[in-house]
């Protein structure tokens, strides 16, 4: 039974394909459309799925849209109808953006099935949003039973949810409602320091490091209550989100001592100070709402989905809390995770299908490889009729040169396997370099990926060297926890660190992998074994081997704004306008010196913009 | 044909959430304003020099 799950009309849409329960394709649509976040219908996810799936003209059995549109509209009308005649504006924009598109969701995907020629599908569900996220966050767990939470900004009223899955089962038992949100608290501080909504809350959480907690008394004092189930009542009278298009107003600017940071102008002390006020608050709620999570409960293990499960900080303080044995979060929890969620509920849930749990070891993701892989052939092909100059070499001598390279400093591309499904780059579509380097980091954001200098790195390490570089968590396959470097690899810190320029600061040494250390000693862990990804185990086995370091810098292979590179076309293209020093495509290499001249027709900001 | 489908579920969809949220008010708003969104379609795609007045 083929069931398609996809996300829309939001942020970041992806299609996900399901097969009797197994999962065998998910992307976001922005690998295809190559524009960031895209929030368009899923057209080439969807269209890639059902290819890669081999699925006929009539063998599409449902189709599984991650939310429900119609609950979403009566949100809208039930706020505006609280606080009119404020809002109209936004009432104007809205509500027809619902009637126009929204909410024919459903024929609007038929439309597409039917241009690309499949029959209508049997069947077409709904479930709610959170529902799709918890089910992306229990159903692919390795875990019989658990406690499930999510956490985003809104789904259709819900914000926060706490239930458990058993087996085929999952049940969301407590919900934490519209407007009274951490997903949207931690937004509006996102946009009050300068970034983005939706995209740059992971920056705010980089930028935290830097700062001083001292604003969580003033966040405590006016904005938010928290009760000690986690759940959260906002002062609505600081917000700006429920009338407008501001996530603040100006009585949150008065507040915090003037309007929000203009973005891309210079960070200062403030915006620091209060990403790590906002970052200490959130990890309060969120370390209240797995306590609760557990007591009510009562398992072990916890799963967890939504935006707010992308705070790895937090994640890592769960985790490291012991609150439970063990903790597993989906590596797509934005809304793309949404679209595999569904499918997963409608197989499960719906159906009452039984998970196969003799596969459930590590997980049933797949390493979260489910994008769309290329062979040396296709490589091959795309290599000659672009008249490239590479080299073919086997895993063996690839691996050695790699090694050599990286060694020497080299910054490497690497495309291999199928690419990621979520917003990490696992070292599937990765650039990667020497964790020791105590230039790197500021050579990456400058030179390489064009961004922000404050921005740290991750590593990936390999799983059963792990333990030798960080203090507790010794098992994060995607990415999505943060733990402190070990004590004994960390060198003392300049005194006045504080006062330096961002640039010096971030290139201070901090322990013998500076390139990772972010600047409180923390890092973005990725533990790497054979099980998920044998080929990058193989790579950093091979840099074991030569430097007597397990460990290497791992950044998503795009630039500033781009989405992460998807075909060897988009590689290539991210290769000759970058620092990358060598460029893998699965078995070809390619080097710089040997590459014709490249000429740019636009520059990168022109392409993606900023964001 | 798809589109009436649609409509038709849509319809069916207000009238069910009405009954099973006991919230006959959202009901009429909702209807009042897809009627609205379903004119306007309507005149932009039968005359649509009459979609220019708006």
């Amino acid at each position: 039974m083929n069931i398609l799950g996809i996300s829309a009309l939001y942020h970041d849409s992806a299609a996900a394909l399901i097969r009797d329960g197994e999962i065998i394709a998910a992307s976001q649509e922005e690998r295809f459309s190559r524009k960031k976040h895209d929030e368009r219908l899923p057209a080439g996810a969807m269209t890639w799925c059902l290819e890669e799936g081999s699925v006929g003209p009539d063998e599409l059995d449902a189709v599984v849209f991650f939310d429900k549109p119609l609950t979403k509209l009566t949100r809208l009308l039930e706020t505006y109808s609280q606080v009119a005649p404020r809002g109209l504006k936004s009432f104007m924009m809205g509500v027809p953006a619902w009637l126009k598109d929204k909410g024919w969701v459903g024929l609007q995907i038929e439309k597409h099935l039917k241009r690309t020629g499949y029959r209508q599908p049997k069947k077409f569900y709904f479930p709610e949003h959170h529902q799709s996220h918890a089910a992306s966050a229990f159903f692919p767990s390795p875990f019989e039973e658990a406690a499930i939470v999510t956490a985003d900004g809104v789904g259709e009223w819900a914000c926060t949810t706490i239930g458990k899955g058993e087996g085929n089962h999952m049940e969301l038992t407590v919900e934490g409602r519209f407007p009274h949100s951490i997903g949207l608290l931690y937004s509006a501080f996102t946009y009050y320091t300068g970034f983005k909504v939706n995209s740059g809350e992971y920056k705010l959480m980089g930028l935290a490091p830097y700062g001083d907690p001292v604003y969580v008394d003033r966040i405590r004092e006016k904005l938010l209550r928290v009760r000690e189930d986690g759940s959260v009542w906002l002062d609505m009278n600081y917000f700006g989100f429920l009338d407008g298009f501001r996530m603040t107003n100006d009585r949150f600017h008065a507040l915090f001592g003037g309007p929000p940071r203009r973005p891309e102008s210079d960070l200062t002390k403030k915006e620091m100070d209060l990403a790590k006020s906002i970052q200490v608050v959130t990890e309060d709620i969120m370390l209240k709402t797995a306590r609760y999570a557990r007591a009510i409960t009562g398992k072990r293990n916890l799963c967890m989905a939504g935006g707010v499960a992308l705070n790895c900080v937090a994640n890592g303080k769960i985790l490291r809390e012991g609150i439970f044995d063990d903790v597993w979060i989906q590596p797509a929890s934005g809304d793309a995770g949404g679209a595999l969620g569904a499918a997963l509920y409608v197989w499960h849930q719906v159906l009452g299908k039984p998970r196969e749990m003799k596969n459930a070891k590590p997980d049933f993701m797949k390493g979260a490889a489910l994008g769309p892989g290329f062979s040396n052939e296709q490589v091959k092909a795309f290599l000659e009729s672009n008249g490239i100059p590479a080299t073919f070499m086997p895993d063996d001598q690839r691996n050695a040169f790699l090694a050599e390279q990286l060694e020497n400093e080299k910054v490497v591309g690497l495309l291999q396997g199928r690419c990621e499904f979520g917003p990490r780059a696992l070292g599937f579509r990765s650039i990667l370099a020497d964790a020791r380097s105590a230039k790197m980091q500021s050579y990456l954001n400058l030179a390489t990926k064009f961004r922000e200098s404050f921005r740290p790195f991750a590593p990936i390490c390999l799983k059963e060297h792990a333990h030798e570089f960080f203090e507790e968590v010794h098992d994060s396959p995607y990415m999505l926890l943060v733990d402190q470097v070990k004590a004994s690899r960390c060198a003392k810190a300049n005194q006045n660190e504080a006062n330096l320029d961002m640039v010096e600061w971030v290139n201070q040494t901090r322990s013998d992998v500076p390139a990772v250390t972010h600047v409180d000693y923390s890092a973005r862990i990725q533990t790497v074994d054979r099980d998920r990804n044998p080929r990058l185990h193989d790579i950093l086995t091979a840099f074991h081997k030569r430097t007597g370091y397990p460990i290497l810098v791992n950044t998503s292979f795009n630039v500033r704004s781009e989405p992460i590179v998807c075909t060897p076309s988009d590689a290539y293209r991210c290769f000759m306008r970058t620092g990358i020093d060598v460029l893998v495509l699965e078995n070809w290499v390619l080097t710089k010196p040997q590459q014709p001249g490249w000429r740019e027709t636009k520059s990168w900001q022109e392409e993606f913009g900023l964001d | 044909m798809l589109t009436l489908k649609w409509i038709f579920r849509m319809l069916g969809d207000v009238l069910r959430y009405g009954w099973v949220n006991r919230s006959f008010g959202m009901v009429a708003v909702i209807f009042f304003l897809l009627g609205v969104a379903l004119l306007l379609g309507a005149a932009a795609a039968s005359a649509p020099w009459i979609y220019t007045l708006f």
